[in-house]
């Protein structure tokens, strides 16, 4: 891509940004789509939802679900990563033209811990109520972790579970800057007095209605970084999630439930 | 450079590794009963944007369609930050609480062409009709555009323009780093390889 800076002066508005990105990371761990959104999540990783995904798969007939947990893995951290086995993953789908109740549930859960651990797979399947206390459906498949060419169920859904590269990308540093009661570890806190309001711009994007925005390099925090995530690939025909015929609008969301009783946290 | 980087590394490592000692990972793997939410995300940074941290854990454990959509505090926030931090007009404030509420990501299975984050909501002005996500949607740039910049009155005829664009948060300039993430969109799992 062309949106980085050029020459001497690039090179050193990248060191400098560097530095002070490494600087920046050594007190505070990033945040960034939903990562690390808050401290019940903060404290339990793999139950914290990053991103979810949506998309036509290259089969026409089919559609992809995908959510991404667990975020910030490291190279190093990546290796023995695995799904909270006291998690229950649910995608939550509710049919018809304007969002509402859920419908549709599909759920996950990790048998065993660590990379060897399975995952057991549930539904599509109407829940009894919907709400914010869910029961466990019925059963679909169990799939091994990390399996990247997928296991196809009985009910014709692929599903893979394991670490993959982090896809969001985003200026993480230019928006703590200015907003610094988004990050879990400043939050509370507003933008010493002076701090400009503005993401960074190359010295060539800083024109016309840029002209008086901040210089600076423009950095993705996630892939410069190496970041994984775990993440939660179902592809599934389309006629499992939706009607054949009439609206096929979805409205998809996605959540993460621990288990209720005197040992949770 | 590279050295500070290492360090970095490192640093996290051990803060991520004293963090997952907390986690309940040693528990059963199964036990037939209840589940609580502690955690929901539907469209990427809306409680980012427009919410204060403090309130993300109450966000986090309602449904997103819990009624009347004006007693959400996400609901609210997204009124307060965008006609108070970002100096929006009421009308753009109320097109973005109609667009972003209830939190549920959008997709019409009815559509062949590709993802477009929004396109559902926007009768596909951000891209297409399908709607849902795709994996380099730059859902960041679609959000400060609607948020900061001139989107949304140029989009709904009925919002007049009111003057008020911040150009300078309208874009990260941040493109999709699909080869960075080794994003395969014709083999699945379509997410990229770790690193």
């Amino acid at each position: 891509m062309t949106k980085r800076p050029a020459g001497v002066l690039g090179g050193l508005l990248a060191v400098v940004a560097l530095a002070v990105t490494a600087l920046a990371y050594t007190v505070m761990p990033v945040r960034s789509s939903d990562h690390q959104d808050s401290p019940t999540v903060v404290a339990r990783p793999a139950a914290d939802i990053t991103d979810v995904f949506i998309y036509p798969a290259p089969n026409p007939a089919n559609v992809v679900l995908q959510m991404d947990v667990d975020p910030l893995l490291t190279p190093a951290t990546t290796s023995s990563a695995s799904l909270d086995p006291s998690v229950l993953y649910q995608f939550k789908l509710s049919h018809g033209a304007t969002g509402g109740p859920e419908d549709m549930v599909i759920q996950l859960m990790a048998q065993g811990t660590g990379p060897t651990q399975t995952v057991n797979v549930y539904g599509p399947f109407t829940p009894s109520s919907p709400g914010t206390v869910d029961t466990v459906g019925a059963l679909s498949g169990n799939v091994p972790f990390n399996n990247t060419a997928g296991t196809t169920l009985s009910n014709g859904m692929k599903v893979f579970v394991g670490p993959r590269a982090d896809p969001f990308f985003f200026d993480l540093f230019a928006f703590f800057k200015f907003l610094p009661d988004r990050h879990y570890t400043t939050a509370g806190t507003t933008a010493p007095a002076g701090t400009p309001f503005s993401f960074n711009f190359t010295p060539a994007e800083a024109v016309g209605q840029f002209a008086s925005c901040l210089i600076g390099n423009p950095t993705d925090a996630l892939s410069s970084n190496s970041f994984n995530v775990l993440s939660i690939v179902i592809e599934a025909p389309r006629a499992l999630i939706a009607p054949t015929t009439g609206s096929q609008l979805i409205h998809v969301w996605t959540k993460p439930q621990r288990r209720v009783g005197p040992k949770e946290q | 450079m590279r050295q500070s980087l290492i360090t970095f590394v490192a640093v996290y490592a051990v803060v991520l590794g004293a963090t997952s000692c907390g986690n309940n990972n040693s528990t059963p793997a199964y036990t037939p009963g209840k589940y609580i939410q502690i955690e929901r995300l539907a469209r990427p940074a809306v409680k980012e944007a427009f919410q204060m941290f403090a309130d993300h854990d109450g966000t986090n454990r309602t449904a997103p369609w819990a009624q009347p959509y004006s007693s959400q505090t996400l609901y609210q926030a997204i009124g307060s930050f965008t006609t108070g931090t970002a100096g929006r007009s009421q009308a753009i404030a109320n097109t973005l609480q109609a667009i972003l509420i209830p939190d549920e990501m959008a997709a019409d299975l009815s559509k062949t062409v590709p993802a477009s984050y929004l396109g559902v909501e926007t009768m596909g002005a951000t891209g297409g009709t399908f709607g849902g996500r795709s994996l380099t949607d730059d859902v960041i740039d679609i959000s400060l555009g609607a948020t900061f910049g001139n989107t949304i009155p140029s989009v709904v005829t009925t919002v007049p323009d009111d003057g008020k664009e911040s150009p300078c948060l309208t874009t990260d300039n941040v493109p999709s780093q699909a080869g960075p993430d080794h994003i395969t969109p014709a083999t699945f799992p379509y997410v990229g390889a770790p690193h």
